[in-house]
């Protein structure tokens, strides 16, 4: 590949980056219904209800709204509905069309709003951090090892090293830039990327070693 | 020769499919005029299943509270609708609106955090609203009853003079509490340590009346009052209750209280000879001693609901498996097409090995998280590096079949390696999602290393040959 053309790429994906940091220390993630502060709509249903039902009166009241459903107990007898902002008209909608679908009595329909607390991005990160911290180091040291004779031993590192803080960043950058909801999956898909790209380089450079001694 | 050949390549080839069948479709058994299968259910981990969700929000009621004619604030339960006229009463909020601050909210959360380590509980997440102060606690996982209890308790210790309700000490008199016990002649006697600040101190050293002398020596100075003093003077004067919020622990002569150094030990029970009854003090008085070296909750909170909520996340499966099936699907094309016969091979035993491991992780009771998806890519990735290898490998005819395959091994150390790392790393992580993907990496790597020499390597020799 073209040098300059590296050089341009590198460039590009370092402002990717920046960008990313930038968005990150201003507005933050965008979190999906599940992280985000809302409310919780819980409702009982006495009889029991289908998913897809709840689904479909929810779509159809709070127009345009994301929302979550969350099955409460085993009992298939409570459900919540999460979702950030909704008007009084949009709840009276859906807690009428609940009522029609299960003939239950409006008035005696048991169904609670409920704040929601945001729940902190550090708390699902956090986690991550120690595990990812040391395997990283300790596969830094066995490649180490396993190159300890070769003159390029640091630039390898070095290289490791880059490829893995690029790849993250530009992961994280397109979810903040993009305004990608931070999901459940978005960790173990980091985590995910971060292990394969760790082990194709690792092959990758064993490869190289093995070519080269031929 | 060739016959020979056919009829071992045929075997071969029908483990593998036997494996891939009992795999992916189980084995069914006739039980009570149904067909089971009597392979173990996969374990699901609570990011798949579902979790348990407490909510805990600021008191918002109020209390009554009830004064004599002195002034003085009484019990609420000596009140009575006889005598109710003898007491002045005030309706107050059950935390005053001042109180109600983001740093105190952020302390509860703090306390509470400390409260489930000492219930030995680390797999939760709490989500505190910094603007209401509500606390959304997650259990991914088992966790211990005592949690309904304990976490909304206030973690107020005082003692208090029976009989002029007077507080002697409260929470801000001392530093920590410890709990012990002690074996007498006439049982076991179980203690509480208070170790006082300096007002505490203050405050102990100002009563006299109570006979208690800070020990010099760390001995037992306490000055006898047994023959100085009648019993019913005794009973009437020298008691005290030793209140955990608003419960009485205990109540104790103030004989049974002992001030050595800046240390006050208080019997809070004595002859103890049941097991049970030792055991339960004990209990409760560690309880009492955690919680209150916690610090009091500087705002009171009531569970307000208790659920059990289902995994929300049925559909991402959909796809990570949608993912998966494409992914094999390429891998095995790619080696059919580069490879032939050999490629044909090797996905058939790749195909066996995927199988042999979901055996086993059912068998060993894996929890499989979101987490533990990304276990799976890892072994995808480690099989395919292996097998690429070894069909490489044995492309080159100076060396032996033998020699090929251990070149192939060889070859891929470095990924087995990492997979390795990954595994021990992971394996240790306090968190049950990240842990399992430690071990599912194991169990695969263990299969992946075996699996092949088992299966691959037989059935790439009968075709080499």
């Amino acid at each position: 590949m073209n040098k300059n053309f590296k050089k341009i790429i590198l460039v590009a994906l370092i402002l990717l980056i920046l960008s990313g940091i930038i968005i990150l220390c201003t507005i933050g993630f965008k979190k999906s219904t599940m992280y985000a502060a809302g409310t919780r709509i819980e409702t009982y249903i006495p009889k029991g209800y289908n998913k897809q039902d709840i689904y479909d009166i929810a779509k159809d009241s709070f127009v345009n709204k994301k929302f979550s459903i969350e099955e409460v107990e085993k009992l298939n007898q409570v459900v919540v509905i999460k979702l950030q902002n909704y008007t009084q008209d949009e709840f009276n909608k859906f807690k009428t069309s609940i009522a029609e679908k299960y003939n239950i009595d409006v008035d005696k329909l048991e169904i609670y709003e409920i704040s929601q607390p945001t729940i902190r991005i550090s708390t699902e990160v956090m986690p991550y951090v120690l595990p990812v911290l040391l395997l990283t180091i300790f596969s830094l040291i066995y490649i180490l090892f396993r190159n300890i004779k070769s003159e390029n031993k640091w630039n390898i590192l070095l290289k490791i090293i880059g490829i893995l803080a690029i790849i993250q960043g530009v992961y994280f950058s397109l979810i903040l830039i993009f305004r990608i909801p931070f999901e459940i999956y978005t960790m173990p898909l980091s985590l995910a990327i971060y292990i394969i790209t760790l082990i194709i380089y690792v092959n990758y450079i064993n490869k190289n070693t093995v070519t080269a001694t031929k | 020769m060739k016959k020979n050949k056919i009829i071992r390549l045929t075997l071969m080839i029908l483990i593998c499919l036997l494996i891939i069948l009992v795999g992916f479709v189980g084995i069914y058994m006739k039980k009570a005029n149904a067909y089971k299968n009597i392979l173990p259910d996969y374990t699901f981990a609570s990011d798949l299943k579902g979790a348990t969700v407490y909510e805990l929000e600021v008191d918002d009621s109020n209390e009554t509270i009830y004064y004599d004619k002195e002034g003085k604030k009484v019990d609420s339960s000596t009140v009575t609708d006889e005598n109710k006229d003898e007491y002045t009463s005030e309706e107050k909020p059950v935390n005053a609106k001042e109180n109600l601050t983001k740093d105190n909210y952020k302390e509860v959360a703090k306390i509470m955090k400390q409260r489930l380590k000492f219930l030995k509980t680390d797999q939760y997440r709490l989500d505190l609203d910094e603007k209401t102060g509500k606390i959304v606690l997650t259990f991914e996982y088992a966790y211990p009853d005592d949690i309904k209890s304990i976490l909304p308790m206030e973690g107020r210790l005082q003692l208090v003079d029976s009989n002029t309700e007077d507080t002697i000490l409260d929470y801000t008199d001392f530093k920590s509490v410890e709990a012990s016990y002690a074996s007498t002649d006439d049982g076991y006697t179980a203690y509480l340590h208070l170790k006082l600040n300096d007002s505490g101190l203050q405050k102990i050293n100002e009563i006299d009346k109570y006979k208690i002398v800070p020990a010099s020596d760390g001995t037992n100075t306490e000055e006898s009052t047994e023959n100085t003093e009648d019993e019913s003077t005794e009973n009437k004067v020298n008691k005290l209750k030793i209140m955990f919020d608003e419960d009485e622990i205990a109540e104790v002569t103030y004989d049974d209280i002992l001030l050595t150094g800046k240390t006050l030990r208080v019997a809070t029970a004595s002859n103890l000879t049941s097991d049970s009854t030792i055991q339960s003090k004990l209990n409760t008085n560690t309880v009492i001693s955690k919680l209150a070296t916690m610090g009091k909750l500087p705002v009171v909170y009531n569970i307000t609901a208790e659920e059990y909520v289902q995994s929300n996340i049925a559909s991402y499966i959909q796809y990570v498996a949608i993912a998966f099936i494409i992914v094999c699907t390429l891998v095995a094309l790619y080696f059919i097409i580069k490879f032939k016969k050999e490629g044909f091979i090797v996905t058939l035993t790749f195909g066996a090995i995927i199988s042999l491991f979901l055996i086993i992780i059912r068998y060993a009771k894996i929890e499989i998280s979101i987490n533990g998806f990304v276990g799976f890519a890892i072994l995808i990735l480690l099989n395919t590096v292996l097998v690429k290898n070894m069909l490489m490998c044995i492309k080159d005819k100076n060396r032996t079949f033998s020699e090929n395959v251990k070149h192939a091994y060889l070859k891929s150390i470095d990924v087995f390696a990492i997979s390795l790392i990954v595994f021990v790393v992971f394996s240790f992580s306090a968190m049950t999602s990240i842990s399992t993907m430690g071990l599912l990496v194991f169990w695969g790597w263990l299969v992946i290393l075996l699996g092949n020499l088992a299966l691959t390597v037989p059935m790439l020799a009968i075709v080499k040959k």
